[in-house]
């Protein structure tokens, strides 16, 4: 069996050892990170949160320079748009000044992580409260301001695993608050309207069939009225809304198409009504006819039905909205990748003033940074400029992003990223754009080319004529792209959808037919009927059908580790026919080590790899990671990163490379040589300087636990296919192991795309499962993106879904779960539909009382939502699916 | 039957009490998360951290180290 992190639930696996007395026990982490956070929380005597946790916590991230940019919002211009300033009277004598914030937290997976978080935060001194708010993933805190700062109140999150962000005033998450609580309101006064005007209706049916009076009867007739009136028109105004909306758009559509007669046909078909629309007419009508029922004292009344309509359908829309949220909840974390901070050298009126007078473009650049240098004279540290213009450099003053404007000049420091858009005024460096183009080469920027925020620079620093901050930058258009399909709407609500258009058809037809015919048989109940037809056709069950089973869904695939993002997820993972594997990181651990070292020189191996781990440092890549058990380097500078084929540096004036045979060999101008022979799961390293080659070093990944098994069965049902970068020798032993028989190596990015969309030619529907920054282009291609849980934001940003334990079965699992959907899904649609058009046929000849209507409403409604609820057994065959409902989740994790 | 023209008058001005009660709850921000209320009663809430002057000193001790 292997063993699992206790803290986050990934596999443990190489040399080193992580452990942690929790509880008197000596638990096993797999990784420094997992291992620190459980010691800060034991430290603090809130080892509880083991026990009381029901969802295992998120791997920390191993870049801790998170730390770093806290200290940004400790400037006041930065903190004073997030903080809120409230005042207390502690005593009559003095007025304390407190500090209130909202923070956006990642890596809340349950309920135990706001107590574990409350605890330790406000242990702290200064804190006054802290509470989280665990569906919105957010905390509020309020603080002493003389005692604590901001940045070590949001460090404190991090020990304990927890990554907080300021919120601004107008953020999603709020915006997201808000309509939670109009929902709510209006669900509030639907059920208790729906409450009363039921307890009334029985008194009603119970007065038809015993006697009452008349004047009883008229007085609880009048009290219905009362109950009902604001839950149509307080409650129900969202579909009145959506109706109106809706017929202003066919109306318009249709005049369009009476236009041009020649395409009548075709525009007409294409014209779509909602759900709100029957809905609308049934709410609407009955209503009208109960109040004109109500004041004659004849009739029927539909209050207790139209009510319950109101309620159940309000509760169909809510269910989708909570769906809606979490999901956007996912992406909400990963867009923050922008620095908050710039380094500002010229303010855009100062610069103006300064270089007005410059006439030629071509010497200006120079100039101008030599102006530069001239008024602010005095930092030693950005001497070390390419072009070597800049003698003595002006001080850089840090300020807000937010507070930067067009024509501002700004530095970027080497290996950060760009906060703006702007145009090189002053260096050369290569910058890496693959947030913006998916492109993995960094491009060459010199003076007087255009740079995009959000690019990460390379060697050297960067001075910036600020161009565009904020929305106006591309990246920000890119991000709102990812946006834009993020809301788009499941195919299976358009199915719905689809089926709306059908349906307002036949009832108004229905309702017409049957108003003619009863009009001319027996005038004095043809209201009566239609109003009864229109009651019984009300899409209750329809409209609560999809958003069910979705919502079941997604709950079920979370509980398996498996994260949804996208809205369209769980319905494309029932059609997919292909799985393709990006073999770093997917079907292996991901974690390098290395394994034997080739020297090729007199140096000994010890040296060697300190050299490599001097380059390796600067790299995020997965093959770094070996490295990282090398703790003594030399200090490399000049480092470029060559994204997918290696990393060159300067070490004591000596460049140095390391990297894949192929580019090492180019760099170097170098040939012949021969590397060793690999075993499996082994990726040969070349390491060389510019006096030549000086070593191999092989490094070595090891499978997945599981990822053998893992394969096998998805093999069964799907296609599975291996696309990987690395060499030929190590992917053919990888896919040997796994007998994966369709694999391609040593393909770039490109090739990868290129053949995802081959595939998706050819009619098949593929899956992606990637990690790492090389994988970005291909998975924003694939049907389905799955990132791995420890994937680079990146890769996460474009992921349609995240596999957060990295435990591969959860695909298969996560298949299953899709496809019990889509069955109940049409199950669901089906009943409601049969329901409806039953009810209509029955109602059509009169045969439909009030009662009868709200019972056969309820009950379908009822019925759809119970078998959605049959989707959380499907993965769990050993739990029944209603002993989650009976039992408190603290008791399974105590019985388990 | 002619005491329901006192208890229904009754009965609707509790019905508004109620809705007025939920509204100030809901716009007060007490259903905002409706998953960690129901379990958060569970958790031992006695405050053992700072009970135990060792571990505070430990815990400051790491914070100064760990920053």
């Amino acid at each position: 069996m292997t063993e699992l992190c206790y803290h986050c639930g990934q596999s443990v696996s190489g040399g080193a050892r992580f452990t942690a007395i929790i509880k008197d026990q000596e638990q096993t982490m797999c990784c420094p990170g997992c291992m620190a956070i459980a010691l800060a929380i034991t430290e603090g005597g809130l080892e509880n949160f083991y026990i009381y946790r029901s969802a295992l916590s998120l791997r920390p991230d191993t870049a801790s320079t998170a730390a770093d940019r806290f200290e940004a919002y400790d400037l006041p211009e930065l903190s004073a748009e997030f903080i809120q300033q409230i005042f207390v009277d502690s005593d009559a004598a003095n007025i304390k000044t407190l500090n209130k914030i909202t923070l956006n937290v990642n890596g809340i997976t349950c309920a135990a992580c706001a107590w574990l978080i409350e605890k330790h935060v406000s242990s702290l001194s200064g804190i006054e409260e802290v509470l989280v708010n665990i569906s919105g993933h957010r905390a509020t805190v309020v603080w002493q301001p003389q005692q604590i700062k901001l940045s070590q109140i949001l460090n404190a999150f991090l020990h304990i695993g927890y990554h907080a962000s300021p919120l601004g005033e107008q953020s999603q998450s709020l915006l997201r608050e808000q309509e939670n609580r109009r929902y709510l309101l209006k669900l509030g006064v639907a059920a208790i309207g729906m409450m009363q005007a039921g307890m009334l209706a029985i008194g009603l049916y119970a007065g038809a069939f015993e006697g009452i009076s008349e004047e009883i009867k008229n007085l609880l007739r009048w009290v219905s009225l009362i109950f009902a009136t604001p839950v149509i028109f307080y409650s129900g105004q969202i579909f009145f809304i959506k109706a109106w909306n809706n017929l202003k758009q066919v109306a318009n559509d249709f005049g369009q198409a009476l236009a041009d007669k020649a395409t009548f046909v075709d525009k007409v078909s294409t014209v779509k009504l909602v759900m709100d629309v029957p809905i609308s007419l049934a709410l609407l009508l009955a209503y009208l006819a109960s109040l004109y029922a109500t004041m004659t004292s004849g009739g029927d009344i539909y209050f207790e039905s139209i009510t319950m309509f109101v309620f159940f359908l309000l509760l169909g829309r809510y269910v989708e909205m909570r769906v809606r949220h979490r999901n956007e909840l996912l992406g909400d974390g990963f867009s923050q990748g922008l620095p908050i901070t710039a380094s500002l050298l010229a303010r855009a009126s100062e610069s103006k003033a300064t270089f007005s007078s410059l006439s030629s473009r071509a010497t200006g650049d120079r100039l101008q940074a030599s102006n530069l240098a001239n008024k602010k004279p005095g930092d030693p540290e950005s001497s070390s400029d390419a072009e070597g213009i800049n003698s003595d450099a002006t001080t850089p003053i840090e300020v807000p992003v937010k507070t930067l404007q067009q024509g501002d000049v700004i530095r970027v420091a080497a290996g950060a990223t760009l906060p703006c858009d702007g145009v090189v005024e002053e260096g050369a460096s290569t910058v890496s754009e693959a947030l913006l183009t998916g492109e993995q080469y960094p491009v060459n920027k010199r003076v007087g080319q255009a740079v995009c925020a959000g690019s990460i620079n390379g060697e050297n620093p960067l001075t910036i004529k600020v161009s565009a901050i904020g929305k106006e930058t591309r990246l920000s258009s890119i991000l709102s792209l990812v946006e834009r399909a993020q809301s788009e709407k499941p195919q299976q609500q358009a199915l719905a959808d689809q089926l709306a258009r059908v349906f307002v058809l036949v009832v108004l037809l229905s309702a017409l037919a049957t108003a003619v015919c009863w009009w001319v048989v027996a005038p004095e109940r043809a209201l009566w009927i239609v109003v009864s037809v229109l009651v019984v056709a009300c899409p209750c069950a329809l409209s609560l059908a999809t958003p069910a089973a979705l919502a079941v869904a997604s709950g079920e695939l979370r509980k398996h580790g498996f994260l949804v993002t996208r809205g369209h997820v769980i319905e494309t993972l029932a059609n997919i026919d292909s799985v393709v594997f990006d073999k770093t990181g997917t079907l292996t651990e991901g974690k390098m080590t290395i394994s034997s070292v080739h020297s090729l020189t007199d140096l000994c191996d010890n040296k060697l790899l300190r050299y490599a781990a001097a380059l390796e440092a600067y790299s995020k890549h997965p093959l770094a990671h070996a490295f990282k058990a090398v703790r003594v380097f030399p200090r490399a500078s000049n480092v470029c990163q060559h994204l997918g084929s290696g990393i060159t540096g300067t070490i004591d004036k000596v460049e140095f490379g390391i990297g894949h045979q192929a580019f090492i060999e180019k760099h170097f101008s170098l040939a012949g040589l021969d590397a060793p022979a690999l075993q499996s799961g082994q990726s040969c390293l070349l390491l060389a300087d510019s006096r030549g080659a000086m070593a191999w070093i092989i490094v070595q990944d090891q499978l997945r636990p599981g990822a053998n098994a893992a394969v096998s069965s998805l093999q069964r049902q799907l296609d599975v296919q291996l696309l990987s970068g690395d060499t030929q020798q190590v992917v053919a032993n990888i896919a040997h192991q796994l007998s994966i028989n369709n694999w391609q190596a040593a393909i770039t990015p490109d090739k990868k795309l290129q053949h995802i969309r081959e595939l998706q030619k050819s009619g098949r529907r593929v899956l992606m499962i990637g990690d790492g920054i090389n994988d970005v282009p291909v998975l924003s291609g694939a049907d389905i993106s799955v990132a791995i849980g420890d994937a680079s934001d990146l890769a996460r940003v474009h992921a349609d879904s995240i596999l957060i334990g990295g435990d591969l079965s959860a695909i298969l699992v996560a298949r299953t779960i899709a496809l019990q959907t889509r069955r109940i899904i049409r199950q669901n649609l089906a009943w409601a539909a049969c329901y409806n058009l039953l009810g209509i046929s029955f109602a059509v000849f009169g045969f439909v009382p009030p009662w009868a209507a709200a019972i056969g409403m309820s009950a379908s409604s009822i019925l759809v939502v119970l078998n959605a609820l049959r989707i959380r057994g499907t993965s769990s065959p050993s739990m029944a699916w209603y002993s989650r409902w009976f039992y408190p989740r603290k008791l399974l994790v105590a019985r388990n | 039957m002619e005491s329901l023209y006192l208890l229904i008058p009754i009965s609707i001005i509790f019905i508004v009490i109620a809705l007025s009660l939920y509204f100030w709850a809901v716009n007060s921000g007490q259903y905002d998360d409706l998953d960690a209320e129901g379990e958060r009663l569970l958790f031992d809430n006695e405050d053992k951290a700072v009970a135990d002057p060792e571990k505070v000193a430990d815990k400051i001790d790491r914070e100064k180290i760990g920053d």
